[in-house]
């Protein structure tokens, strides 16, 4: 059950981490955008708004979109 | 296990979150991942194996994720979070010990018999094991939930939507079923584990924030539990007397009838969750498949039961802002979640947030209806109709199957919409069909002496008296302390208790019965049953992957959870 598990599909079949990856890769970058448009601008009337989650999550899923597209990389 | 959302819905519109352009894209995006999986994957899905049982190509990571999103349904999400606001940490029962020791009892001693058994599905297994009755019992009681269940979910998804964004319910029906159809017709069941993966990341990351931004408000984790009162705070420190608890239950119902009937009764034997360890590449990771779901499973109450307390500090808020939907005078817990996104998440977010719901509701849709056409398709038309068919056929039968189990899924949503009340009855069936079926499995794997007679009679009579059982205490033609040893107890104590009788009922008489006719003999159950399984070859791997160990940190674990939140 370790990495070795993780990483390894048939040659032919595109990794599921690649589509993974991907999917959150676009998701990040939305979100980021939405936070730096907020940070930018007014921010919205929401909870815990001056604390601007749409930036630092968003920037979470890029990162963690890049992580799991160069796993599925590997892995294909 | 799955989480039933019980709640009588508000019968009038309070639309509380409105999506902006933004959110359409985040929405539409998914859609587009989604359905482009399916493309993608039509070509790999062109032999019976590659259908049905997604190529058994799968690393224990792809096949224990999916077999973790197959059972996290956005049901099983709003209505815990829900169910948080009502019974406080109670509800982390239903992910530590109504989850965790039945998973890894999977895991270490049931999987090596399915999975060297080479079958397609749970029916399968009782067919080699017993005789075709047993078969044909099973997967028509299966066939017949698992359609039920899928309207359910779809025709609960479409309230949800249509309170919490507007959606109009008839559109939500039909697009999120021709997506579930669309993307299974063409890919099987590696088409509904890949999408189940994708769906798994897009609930974390869409509602794992949700949580986190809710502790961080009311101050942390200390001061939450702390805010909480007695009868809401402990998992175990409150089981002695069911009053002292608000879900009415004692620690003997707990551990009875969810840690081990419910919980193992849906865990092991339900071909929906199993369905996803059959895809593993080999038994080495099919053994970790369930394991690896655990520590996921664990983390959950994170989500749920964090998100839940939340909501209930913030009800108790003077000046917060935050008050859970009703109907008439009742409260409508299962709107905690999406309110607490409509709290938190600016747009852009909030389409993330409705996207984790659809992810869930569609990963529950699309579990149902690939489990479904490998029964039907195996089980019932190849054992019934056409014994000889061939490959090709087998493929085709399973993707018509799929668009009929999605109309007849369709066709009980709006049975539903019609008559609300029935859904009581359908969610009831959950425990009807899997609680019996535990037993008769139990003593199939690991007690040779079962007969294909007792277990026949014994789950047919179990499953028959789970029922008799709803309807009397439904309709209070008896006392509802024989059953549950409390004149007042919740639903949730009635499920639990009547999960134990049926279990037990099916146990007692397979046994009986068992003793009374002829068993096969040892040569015909080789590789079915304990101690006539070869197993040696699971000893060759070294410690760090075997599934024992990995178990025992999992168990050890589960305990540290439980005796901290005592």
């Amino acid at each position: 059950m370790g990495a070795e598990d993780m990483t390894k599909e048939p040659a032919k079949l595109i990794s599921i981490w690649t589509w993974v990856g991907l999917v959150l890769l676009c998701y990040g970058l939305i979100i980021t955008a939405t936070g730096i448009y907020y940070a930018l601008g007014e921010l919205p009337d929401t909870v815990l708004s001056h604390l601007n989650p749409s930036l630092w999550w968003g920037a979470f899923m890029v990162v963690s979109g890049v992580v799991l597209f160069l796993v599925g990389r590997r892995a294909t | 296990m799955l989480a039933i959302a019980t709640e009588r819905v508000p019968d009038v519109n309070e639309q509380e979150i409105t999506l902006q352009a933004v959110d359409w894209l985040v929405i539409a995006l998914y859609f587009v991942a989604i359905l482009g999986i399916g493309v993608y994957l039509k070509k790999f899905a062109d032999s019976k194996d590659d259908f049905f049982l997604a190529g058994r190509r799968n690393s224990s990571w792809v096949a224990g994720l999916a077999f973790l999103s197959a059972n996290l349904g956005a049901l099983e999400i709003l209505g815990w979070t829900g169910g948080t606001v009502k019974y406080g940490m109670f509800v982390s029962h239903f992910y530590w010990i109504g989850a965790i020791p039945a998973m890894l009892f999977l895991a270490l001693y049931m999987m090596p018999f399915y999975y060297s058994s080479k079958i397609h599905s749970i029916p399968g297994y009782l067919l080699l094991r017993f005789d075709e009755k047993n078969r044909l019992l099973n997967a028509f009681s299966f066939g017949f939930m698992t359609v039920l269940m899928s309207g359910i979910n779809l025709y609960l998804m479409a309230v949800v939507f249509h309170i919490v964004v507007g959606w109009d319910m008839h559109v939500s029906i039909w697009i999120s079923a021709a997506a579930v159809a669309a993307y299974i017709t063409m890919g099987g069941l590696l088409s509904a584990i890949l999408t189940e993966i994708v769906q798994f990341f897009l609930i974390w990351f869409g509602l794992f924030l949700v949580a986190l931004l809710g502790i961080i408000e009311v101050g942390g984790v200390n001061e939450l539990l702390g805010s909480l009162p007695d009868q809401m705070s402990g998992l175990w420190s409150t089981a002695t007397d069911p009053a002292a608890n608000n879900m009415g239950v004692t620690w003997l119902g707990i551990v009875l009838g969810l840690g081990f009937v419910l919980s193992f009764g849906y865990w092991t034997t339900d071909f929906l969750i199993v369905q996803r360890a059959f895809s593993a590449r080999n038994l080495q990771a099919a053994r970790n498949t369930p394991v690896i779901a655990s520590f996921f499973k664990m983390a959950l109450p994170f989500i749920v039961v964090g998100g839940g307390l939340v909501a209930w500090k913030l009800q108790q808020t003077p000046g917060s802002g935050f008050e859970l939907m009703t109907r008439g005078d009742e409260v409508w817990y299962d709107s905690a979640l999406p309110l607490l996104i409509a709290r938190y998440y600016p747009a852009g977010l909030v389409g993330l947030g409705i996207t984790g719901l659809l992810a869930g509701f569609m990963a529950g849709q699309a579990g149902n209806v690939s489990a479904f056409n490998t029964v039907w398709t195996y089980d019932i038309y190849r054992a019934l109709v056409r014994k000889d068919a061939s490959d090709e056929h087998l493929v085709l039968v399973g993707r018509i199957t799929t668009i009929i189990g999605i109309f007849l899924s369709i066709l009980t949503a709006y049975w539903a919409m019609a008559f609300e009340s029935i859904m009581d009855y359908i969610q009831a069936i959950f425990s009807w069909v899997n609680a019996p079926l535990f037993a008769t499995m139990l003593l199939a794997m690991f007690w040779r002496r079962t007969t294909s007679q007792g277990a026949f009679w014994g789950l047919l009579v179990g499953m028959l008296s789970s029922f008799f059982l709803f309807i009397a205490l439904r309709f209070e033609w008896i006392s509802p302390y024989v059953i549950t040893l409390s004149n007042h107890p919740s639903d949730m104590a009635e499920n639990l208790w009547r999960a134990w009788w049926a279990w037990l009922i099916t146990f007692v008489l397979t046994i009986v019965i068992s003793l009374a006719t002829k068993p096969k003999p040892d040569s015909e159950l080789v590789g079915l049953v304990r101690g006539l399984t070869d197993v040696s070859a699971l000893k060759k791997v070294p410690l760090w992957r075997k599934p024992e160990m990995w178990a025992a940190i999992a168990l050890l674990t589960c305990i540290a959870l439980n005796v901290y939140f005592w």
